[in-house]
């Protein structure tokens, strides 16, 4: 008898109130895309270098990522009554860049770090105001301190552009945290259309099939304004229904990690 | 008016003007927003006020009509309603500075702008970081403890000019006032020796933005001009006003000529 009491608890037993588990926004995440796969969960945290105007850093899987911000500061020489933007993205010397055959050259950047730069800078032109920052520059410099080991040994193109849009995310954050005034927030959906008409999201490597790779950024809040688009594939036979198919995955993923940045930043006030 | 609902750049504050108890209120973009034209469903599109920094939204009423809507970021304090910073100090015209004198010549004087008033200094490290080109020249051998980039790879942009480049370690924006801006009076007997001198902090009101170097500087008010200085060029001691164009030494008595800020507050 003592032992079932043991077992069932005394009579006038009172259930502590535990509050009901809230799903949290990675289970969101998964019940919101209808895709195969979905986003992995990702960390940021801004404001990390003291001497940056602004600076943000993101972990996802093993893919790490450093953004800081200087300026706007003074600038030499002509007027120029709009502030000027310059981008560099820098794999950490000890990294091997993906999709290189070659030794990275010791001076300037390689072209995976041009192309890079070179996106992350479109981006980025339409959103900042550069018109209230007369006579002076605003650099943005992005350091990628750690890769994915499947991107290094993948030839595919979707580990590059999967880098490239937690780069945007990254550097977004960072300019918020700079306060530099900016149209909307960058967000971006990378995803990967296959031949057969499938959705992947994510780097798995299965690359039996022939697919086109897709990175569209966009300022969602802004009519949902595309400021970057980077196609990787044969796309010669990518029809309009195919293209805005794609346009609409991004979208949507686009706007699931815009609802985890904003959450973030009210939170993180 | 005011409220503390705290917003991301982008997201929707207001339309520009709506409809309250039959009456049309205007609302103006202030500090930290911009006016977005955002498409509706039907093809239409409506004037909204948006947020462009991280911040809570802060409402002012001009008069019955109009509201002024301005985002503050934390950490920023009100001090005058139409005077809010927003994180970023850029000199503009008719704001008050602070400025270093660095260099004087007959015509005018060159200085450095160190911080504005009412809002702080404009670098975020107060120029003694490595925010400069000096910081960038290379990665050191250890990797080091910064954030640190060669300048020359930075991918220059299409809005960057070429003969533009960054100041060096720690520098600040440049200002220039010019002989006929010191004083309002007598603008024709001013000797630039007698007013200001290498050193001095100076108050001083910007009247332009000037050529790509250099802001325009102007101290012809009475309560702009020196505000500390110290005598024999800089080897002496601190210096008080005596009255509107002389300063003391009060170790060694002497007696410099400069022209001061108001002394008599």
């Amino acid at each position: 008898m003592s032992d079932r009491r043991r077992l069932t608890g005394p009579a006038n037993l009172i259930k502590p109130n535990i509050p009901e588990i809230v799903s949290n926004i990675d289970n969101k995440n998964q019940e919101n895309t209808n895709s195969t796969s979905s986003i992995p969960s990702f960390f940021i945290k801004h404001a990390i270098i003291n001497n940056a105007n602004g600076s943000a850093y993101l972990e996802i899987n093993n893919t790490i990522i450093e953004v800081s911000i200087f300026g706007p500061r003074p600038i030499r020489g002509s007027f120029i009554e709009r502030g000027s933007l310059s981008v560099e993205c820098k794999f950490l010397n000890h990294i091997i860049q993906p999709m290189q055959d070659s030794e990275p050259s010791k001076t300037g950047m390689s072209n995976i770090e041009h192309r890079l730069s070179s996106y992350l800078e479109s981006c980025i032109l339409p959103c900042i105001l550069l018109e209230k920052y007369p006579k002076s520059t605003i650099d943005i410099q992005v350091s990628i301190i750690s890769i994915d080991k499947s991107m290094v040994n993948s030839k595919s193109n979707s580990s590059l552009l999967w880098l490239m849009n937690w780069i945007v995310i990254c550097t977004s954050i960072a300019l918020i945290d700079s306060k530099i005034e900016i149209k909307d927030v960058i967000s971006s959906g990378q995803i990967k259309l296959t031949r057969n008409g499938k959705i992947k999201i994510g780097i798995e490597d299965d690359e039996v099939e022939e697919c086109i790779d897709a990175l569209i950024s966009f300022m969602n809040l802004r009519n949902d304004e595309i400021v970057g688009i980077w196609l990787e594939g044969n796309q010669s036979n990518l029809t309009e229904s195919e293209m805005s198919l794609i346009i609409d995955e991004c979208n949507k993923m686009s706007k699931i990690i815009r609802a985890n940045m904003n959450s973030y930043l009210i939170n993180n006030i | 008016m005011s409220s503390s609902t705290i917003v991301v750049p982008g997201q929707y504050i207001t339309p520009t003007y709506k409809l309250q108890d039959n009456k049309q209120i205007n609302y103006q973009p202030g500090r930290g927003t911009t006016i977005a034209q955002i498409e509706t469903g039907d093809n239409l599109k409506i004037p909204i006020i948006s947020s462009t920094i991280l911040g809570s939204i802060h409402y002012f009423k001009i008069d019955d009509e109009n509201i002024k809507v301005n985002v503050i970021p934390k950490g920023e304090k009100i001090i005058e309603e139409n005077d809010i910073s927003n994180g970023i100090n850029l000199p503009k015209e008719n704001d008050v500075v602070l400025v270093k004198i660095n260099r004087i010549t007959k015509l005018q004087i060159y200085c450095e702008i160190l911080s504005i008033e009412n809002k702080g200094n404009i670098l975020k490290d107060s120029g003694i970081g490595s925010n400069g080109s000096l910081s960038h020249e290379s990665i050191p051998a250890g990797g080091g403890s910064q954030h640190n980039f060669n300048i020359q790879t930075i991918a220059s942009s299409q809005s960057t000019q070429l003969n533009s480049t960054i100041f060096d370690l720690g520098e600040n924006f440049k200002g220039i006032i010019r002989l006929q801006d010191i004083k309002s009076t007598n603008r024709d007997k001013i000797k630039i020796e007698e007013n200001f001198k290498p050193g001095d902090i100076v108050r001083a009101i910007i009247i332009s933005l000037g050529d790509g170097t250099n802001y325009y500087l102007s101290t012809s008010r009475n309560d702009l001009g020196v505000v500390f200085a110290k005598s024999e060029n800089g080897s002496g001691n601190l210096m008080y006003p005596i009255d509107w164009q002389n300063m003391i030494d009060i170790e060694t008595g002497l007696i410099e000529k400069r022209k001061n800020a108001n002394p008599f507050i």
